[in-house]
């Protein structure tokens, strides 16, 4: 049996991925399970898809579902006893990289790696099945908008800052679970899902009073409704930029109390 | 002359190596005015200095007394909030892995993340590097388990005998035991006693805390008293037994220092006046430490050594 070198304090990779091992049975069912709602959720899809059915609501709600394997992952590492974890011969930072790494880079690429990954093998079969068209054709009208409003330049833009936002979302939310989930002595799961959920409510929140806010301004100024809503998105970017800004420093602030809170774990009392 | 030192000189090179293997690899506990107190103000532990030697160590103490707190402070699941403690010279809280892999603490209850023993060993092993797959083997064999039972569908005593199959295979240079032989029957509290015996090394360290002293009774090097968080003694049972004596006589001696009535006999501590070894009762010294003659008894434990 190999044993994991435990001879010296410094940083080992060793160690840090190792620590999978105390997790396996949880990792191995969590993944599979996102995984499986991923592939059924993109096949629904299809399904009503090639059906003529209304993927746009099935998109918005099986993408929920994927969200929602994605948001909860930390709950793979509840456990009502942390004895074994807080005694383990493992550096807090060995601990806090290999908890960061299956939540922001294992399980994402799990899930949407299934979700992209199938899009991209159907759309190569047959073209028309292609979800990012599919999806486009149902919001052409604004996406019309967007381009007459916004030019080609700021279009991109604003891709990439999407791209960049929901990263920073996730982000957000994925880790603000799982410092509850390391953190709560009890109902750890049921308190880490409420707190995403709560980020995500807040996010919501804040985007929706900034729209509000804009769209009675505009409304005052240019009442025509047909392109108040790519105006509005186009308002919000500084605000929301700024939104983000605060997010990271958030999620950041958060991976750092996840640190200290594995640094200097005691035993419940 | 030659053929005449050389039996010399070879003993007096393995005295040497001897004695720079014992103090380099010997594990010591350090206690340093060690204060830890709850959140709400209850101090649990106050103000306890001591160092424990290696060997087998029995921690006494009535409920509520700290001894949870006290393995769990050793162990690093706990951070002092005044003074500190230490293992091998190398303070727990700053909790470094190679200081780590030398403890192990087993609570009374505690979670595995396997279903079965041997699973939990297969992951968890592999970072101790002291654990020894055969004693483990051997252990679970004393035991009758063959490892694979479902870990969730145990008996408390089952849980605890395959738990402590593993832990004294694990081979740390210091084990904390809190109530091994919590749940286990006649037998197994015999075969733990052997177990633990064939197991602790001279170089390790063992600490049980127990409330059936007469489970481990032969096994115990040392004896470490808590009472209301105080640490009342921390010594090793012979230094104990060369300075009092636990003695049953059908009449309650002169100058005893405590006395309580047994079945058809009285039981007494008495000063050893002749320095020598005595069997410890510590049932009945646990009840003298309990009562008034506390510090008659530890004045005469500590009066004693400060003139040896």
């Amino acid at each position: 049996m190999d044993t994991i070198a435990t001879l010296n304090d410094k940083f080992s990779w060793r160690r840090c991925l190792s620590i999978g091992l105390l997790y396996k049975k949880s990792i191995i069912y969590y993944l599979s399970g996102s995984a499986a709602v991923s592939l059924l959720c993109f096949l629904l899809v299809e399904l009503v898809n090639h059906s003529g059915g209304n993927v746009m609501a099935t998109y918005s709600l099986t993408g929920l579902l994927v969200a929602a394997s994605l948001y909860f992952c930390p709950i793979m590492f509840a456990r009502r006893d942390d004895t074994i974890m807080t005694l383990l011969p493992v550096k807090a930072s060995e601990k806090l990289v290999f908890y960061l790494l299956l939540v922001l880079v294992v399980t994402p690429a799990v899930i949407e790696g299934i979700w992209y990954g199938l899009n991209l093998i159907f759309s190569m079969i047959n073209k028309d099945w292609d979800l990012t068209k599919v999806t486009d054709t149902y919001l052409s009208d604004s996406v019309t908008d967007f381009k007459n409003i916004l030019g080609d330049q700021t279009e991109s833009y604003l891709k990439i800052s999407q791209i960049i936002a929901g990263c920073i979302q996730a982000f957000t939310v994925i880790i603000t679970g799982l410092y509850v989930v390391l953190r709560s002595p009890i109902h750890r799961i049921v308190k880490s899902m409420v707190s995403s959920l709560g980020v995500i409510f807040f996010i919501m929140i804040m985007a929706g009073v900034t729209g509000g806010v804009i769209a009675v301004a505009k409304m005052s100024v240019d009442a025509d409704p047909t392109k108040l809503s790519a105006m509005i998105i186009e308002e919000m970017l500084p605000y929301m930029i700024v939104m983000w800004g605060a997010m990271l420093i958030y999620g950041l602030f958060m991976t750092y109390r996840i640190y200290r809170l594995l640094a200097t774990r005691q035993a419940k009392n | 002359m030659i053929s005449g030192i050389t039996p010399i000189l070879i003993y007096t090179l393995l005295y040497i190596q001897y004695y720079i293997y014992s103090i380099t690899y010997t594990v010591m506990i350090t206690l340093d005015h060690l204060t830890y107190s709850y959140r709400h103000g209850f101090t649990a532990i106050s103000d306890a200095t001591a160092s424990i030697a290696p060997g087998i160590h029995l921690l006494l103490g009535e409920n509520g007394a700290g001894k949870t707190t006290l393995l769990r402070l050793i162990a690093g699941l706990l951070f002092p909030s005044a003074g500190t403690v230490e293992t091998d010279g190398c303070d727990m809280s700053h909790r470094c892995p190679s200081t780590l892999k030398k403890v192990f603490m087993l609570p009374d209850a505690m979670e595995i993340p396997a279903t079965t023993i041997r699973g939990f060993a297969g992951i968890h092993s592999r970072f101790y590097p002291t654990f020894s797959q055969e004693t483990f083997e051997e252990n679970l064999h004393d035991f009758r388990l063959t490892g694979h039972e479902n870990f969730n569908q145990l008996s408390l005593g089952l849980r605890h005998k395959s738990l402590l199959a593993y832990v004294l295979a694990l081979g740390v240079d210091v084990l904390l035991l809190d109530e091994p032989a919590n749940g286990l029957d006649i037998d197994s509290k015999k075969t733990l006693r052997n177990m633990l015996a064939r197991c602790t090394g001279p170089e390790q360290t063992v600490i049980v805390s127990t409330h059936t002293v007469s489970d481990l009774r032969e096994l115990y090097d040392g004896l470490i008293m808590l009472s209301r968080g105080r640490l009342l003694l921390a010594r090793p049972t012979w230094e104990i037994a060369e300075k009092i004596s636990c003695v049953a006589t059908p009449i309650p001696p002169a100058d005893a220092l405590f006395t309580e009535q047994g079945p058809g006999v009285f039981l007494s501590v008495t000063v050893n006046r002749g320095n020598e070894d005595s069997d410890l009762n510590y049932a009945l010294l646990y009840s003298a430490l309990m009562s008034g003659a506390r510090d008659a008894i530890l004045n005469q434990i500590n009066s004693q050594t400060s003139e040896s």
